[in-house]
């Protein structure tokens, strides 16, 4: 059981590193507004006609069904 | 059997189309009920899906459905404003030389992922936009944008043909965007204590395994140790805001919730140490960290709801116009020599660069945006703002208009005689701010704390005392720390913001925004209630109350339908002067039927100030006036004007009657004439909002005292009073908005000042609860602590219904806490606590009081239905 006292040291680092990663997120304001966080990773890439390039394809076909 | 089925015969539908099945269809655009047969429930949805429909945004209506939070989001406006349409006082906001400015705008009507979806998708709908982002939570659109391509006043208009109406976004002193500087580090606070608890809870659990089975002295040591040094920076980092509470409140010699809670904390610490030096195995460090955690979330989470409520209560309109349209210096000289100012080029400056000695021009139905002298045009006025009162006031050359007037009938031209932003109206609003926030009520929690402590402290000495002569010392401590870990009072300190937290957020979501922490204690110590009249009370405008017909007979006349012919004539009539309350209401009266009449032809209308409208046959408009001409002039106005033309005798004897029964009553008449022949006759007055019977109604049934203050002729008021139930000594009109504050002053008991207009900003001030109806304008939500967005008078038996029922889901919790500190400090007493059961025993409690406090009905729909007795 000796083992103990290296797991224990360790996995509070592993912890801690987790809590500075946390700190650092609220200082930069990521944790303001979870709303909006939740919905917009559900939109897809906007698709700018007058950005570089023209490889941002259409992502699928399938949904092209109209709203009701 | 036969019968039956001819009465009522199977339902057979003619047409069997899918569309005749479905007994409504839902809007395309906002996806409410439609009128059937239609794609859109109205002209607003219509236009939005077109407009996003060219711009290829289809992509909305994927993501229109999904709601987010169903607590979050706000009301779409019913009714649009007056004058918000003119948004170029967003120009003289920022400065137009940066390469890139950033500007934030409270957005309203937002409801769904497809509007957070759309307004990020600004860049690509206007051109000159770098970015948006928007904060759900708060309605506020954070934006980017390039000054030299792009006005702020074209981003927001287009926002507004989307449907989101905008303004500036209301920051007053450090509430920025997201979350605020000590809201951040309350959640670093609450980041740190969670990990300590989740830690030491990790290794609490060897540890009590061990009061079982026993562990090695080294590995209990060991566990103990790490877990003090886990528990260090929360007690010293995230639980800083109780130490720091706790010494002020104890040199102020103020009880506060906290000391309970700093005493429990500490001492489970302090003995906690102890032990851990000595190697004895009673150790709370889990609990401590856990308590901790518990405590700061609940208040975070009701300092969030707060904030979301004041900033909600924000996105309602300004009535007072931000810019000013002033006639340019070079224009107002060629033009004075000319004679007329009508024809003068005007440019629109933000209020704030309007200097004294400029000319302003104001149009019907536009709000005076400066305090200023009429040097040109004459006009009826409402100075609804000041004096509460919408009857017009005639307003020629010479007077004095205030900032805040709405001009009704004609263009007026003013010199500005104080400078933008310091009109009478400005100084009132700075005096109000610079007032002072409210005394803050020493709540039910306080109070609760100076018992609890007072029962803790003698309570621990008598256990603790027994113990140390009956065993030892350390005995003796264990069981007094069990006793304040167990004690500790997690439900007055989680209860209570938990329940207000759930309630003010179900209220904001019902669309009744309220403000303070103590707000709803206040409400419910209310033992009287007063009402403004105008727009509170009644509806604020006038409207038709009798019409009676007389084209068919001429002596008695016919209640209720007038004749196409009368309809016609003062179609015409009205558009004379559009703004009119009396127009209104003719309009509002016409409206329920109005197909637009074919043209009068050959006539010309003017309208006389203080009298009425006439319409002139033109044939007959001759320079000259004799007896014949009156026979074809068309008038609507007053009785008065209609003797003043032919003499008081024109009007018959029953007519007279007619006239004089309706002015008794508090009503205005308004006579449709042609010539000496009395068409049609209307009688008006300013009638009772359907809530309001209900509502008084309701608070009597509480025992509360309802008293009308209004700045109204004291004959109008008392009239109201006795149609409501009000008891005439209740009843004060004619008070000026200083007087009305003297009056609730006056009143005994706590009084809750219900109003909507800036007159009455003075006696929230001094009521123990302001409420501002919808419709108040912004510098009264300054003042308000509760603000219904939707609905109006009718909401109050709903607000004080919802707080008696949080009051008792508290009153309750308590109870809850109460009984298992009993049962724990007894189990304690008894020296049978260990950490384990410390551990068990304290999450429970404050789970079964937050579950409890959360999923009782406060504020719902059927909280108005019942008659709520009060808690006390």
């Amino acid at each position: 059981m000796e083992i103990i006292y290296l797991l224990l040291p360790l996995s509070l680092l592993m912890a801690i590193i987790a809590v500075i990663a946390f700190v650092w997120g609220v200082r930069k304001e990521q944790f303001d507004d979870v709303d909006s966080a939740a919905v917009r990773m559900l939109f897809d890439e906007p698709q700018n006609s007058n950005s570089e390039g023209t490889h941002n394809q259409p992502t699928s076909n399938e949904d092209t069904s109209t709203p009701t | 059997m036969d019968s039956e089925i001819q009465q009522n015969p199977p339902r057979v539908t003619e047409d069997a189309s899918p569309a005749a099945e479905l007994p409504t269809s839902k809007c395309k655009h906002c996806a409410l009920p439609a009128p059937e047969g239609k794609q859109f429930c109205c002209a607003g949805c219509a236009a939005i899906y077109s407009t996003i429909k060219n711009l290829g945004l289809d992509e909305f209506y994927r993501y229109r459905d999904i709601r987010l939070d169903k607590n979050k989001g706000t009301e779409r406006s019913l009714a649009a404003p007056d004058d918000r349409t003119n948004l170029t006082y967003l120009d003289g906001l920022y400065s137009h030389d940066t390469e890139i400015c950033e500007m934030t705008l409270q957005v309203e009507g937002l409801h769904c992922a497809g509007c957070l979806w759309l307004l990020e998708r600004l860049p690509s709908i206007v051109p000159g936009v770098v970015s948006a982002r928007l904060h759900f939570d708060t309605a506020q659109l954070n934006i980017r944008f390039i000054p030299k391509e792009v006005l702020l006043s074209r981003i927001a208009s287009h926002l507004s043909a989307l449907g989101y109406p905008v303004r500036a976004a209301h920051s007053q002193g450090g509430e920025s965007v997201g979350l605020s500087v000590e809201e951040r580090q309350l959640l670093i606070r609450i980041g740190i204590a969670a990990f300590c608890a989740m830690n030491t809870m990790m290794l609490a659990v060897s540890l009590w395994q061990g009061f079982w089975s026993g562990i090695p002295t080294q590995y209990g040591s060991l566990l103990r140790w790490v877990s003090f040094v886990i528990t260090l920076p929360a007690i010293v980092y995230s639980a800083w805001p109780f130490w720091v509470t706790s010494y002020y409140s104890i040199k102020l010699r103020k009880i506060h919730i906290d000391i309970p809670i700093a005493i429990s904390l500490l001492g489970g610490f302090f003995i906690s140490t102890v032990n851990t030096l000595l190697g004895r195995e009673y150790v709370y460090f889990d609990s401590v960290t856990a308590l901790i955690t518990l405590l700061l979330t609940g208040r975070f989470l009701q300092a969030r709801a707060l904030k979301r409520a004041r900033a909600l209560s924000h996105a309602a309109w300004n009535l007072l116009p931000q810019s000013a349209r002033v006639i340019s210096q070079g224009d107002v000289d060629t033009n004075l020599s000319k004679g007329s100012l009508t024809d003068a080029e005007c440019s629109d400056l933000p209020v704030s660069k309007v200097r004294i000695g400029m000319l302003v021009r104001c149009l019907p139905g536009e709000r005076v945006p400066v305090d200023g002298e009429v040097i040109s045009g004459e006009s009826g006025v409402d100075n609804a703002l000041l004096s509460g009162e919408s009857s017009p006031v005639h307003t020629k050359v010479g007077e004095v208009v205030s900032a805040g007037a709405l001009v009704l009938d004609a263009p007026l031209t003013l010199r500005v005689s104080v400078a933008g932003g310091s009109s009478r109206v400005d100084k009132i609003l700075e005096k109000i701010a610079l007032s002072g926030e409210r005394s803050s009520l020493q709540t039910l929690t306080d109070r609760a704390s100076s018992y609890f402590v007072s029962v803790i402290i003698l309570l621990a000495a008598v256990v603790g005392g027994w113990w140390w002569s009956n065993h030892s010392l350390y005995e003796a401590l264990d069981v007094v720390v069990a006793l304040l870990i167990v004690t500790c009072p997690c439900a007055l300190g989680v209860a209570t913001p938990a329940a207000m937290t759930v309630a003010i957020g179900r209220a904001a979501s019902r669309g009744l925004l309220i403000r303070g922490r103590d707000t709803i204690e206040r409400i419910s110590e209310v033992t009287a209630v007063c009402l403004d009249k105008t727009g509170t009370l009644t509806s604020g405008y006038p409207q038709i109350t009798t019409c009676k017909d007389y084209s068919l007979d001429e002596a008695r006349g016919r209640h209720g339908e007038l004749s196409a012919r009368n309809k016609q004539l003062i179609h015409h009539l009205i558009e004379a002067t559009p703004h009119h309350p009396v127009s209104s209401a003719l309009r509002k009266m016409l409206g329920a039927n109005s197909h637009i009449p074919e043209q009068i032809t050959a006539h010309t209308i003017s309208y006389i100030p203080g009298r009425g409208v006439a319409m002139h046959k033109a044939s007959s408009h001759k320079k000259d006036t004799s007896d014949t001409q009156h026979s074809d002039i068309i008038r609507l106005g007053s009785v008065a004007w209609f003797t003043e033309n032919f003499g008081p005798h024109a009007l018959s004897p029953h007519m007279l009657a007619e006239v004089s029964s309706h002015e008794e009553k508090g009503e205005s008449i308004v006579l449709l004439s042609e010539g000496t022949k009395i068409l049609a006759l209307f009688s008006l007055r300013d009638t009772l909002h359907p809530d309001a019977l209900h509502t008084v109604s309701y608070l009597k049934a509480r025992s509360i005292s309802v008293y009308i203050l209004s700045g109204d002729a004291t004959s109008v008021v008392t009239r109201i009073a006795q149609e409501v139930g009000i008891p005439e000594e209740n009843a004060f009109g004619e008070l000026t908005p200083e007087e009305k504050a003297a009056k609730i002053a006056s009143i005994p008991g706590k009084v809750l000042m219900v109003g909507d207009g800036f007159n009455d900003a003075f006696a929230m001030k001094k009521a123990h609860v302001g409420v501002g109806l919808r419709g108040a304008i912004d510098s009264l939500l300054e003042v308000v602590d509760v603000y219904t967005v939707t609905g109006s008078i009718g909401r109050i038996p709903e607000l004080f219904a919802g707080s008696s029922r949080t009051l008792r889901t508290i009153f309750i919790s308590l109870f809850i806490s109460a009984f298992y500190n009993i049962v724990g400090a007894t189990l304690a007493a008894l020296g049978l606590i260990n950490p384990v059961w410390a551990a068990i025993l304290m999450p429970l409690s404050s789970f079964t009081v937050i579950l409890f406090a959360i999923y009782t009905p406060t504020f719902t729909s059927k909280t108005t239905d019942e008659a709520v007795t009060p808690w006390k």
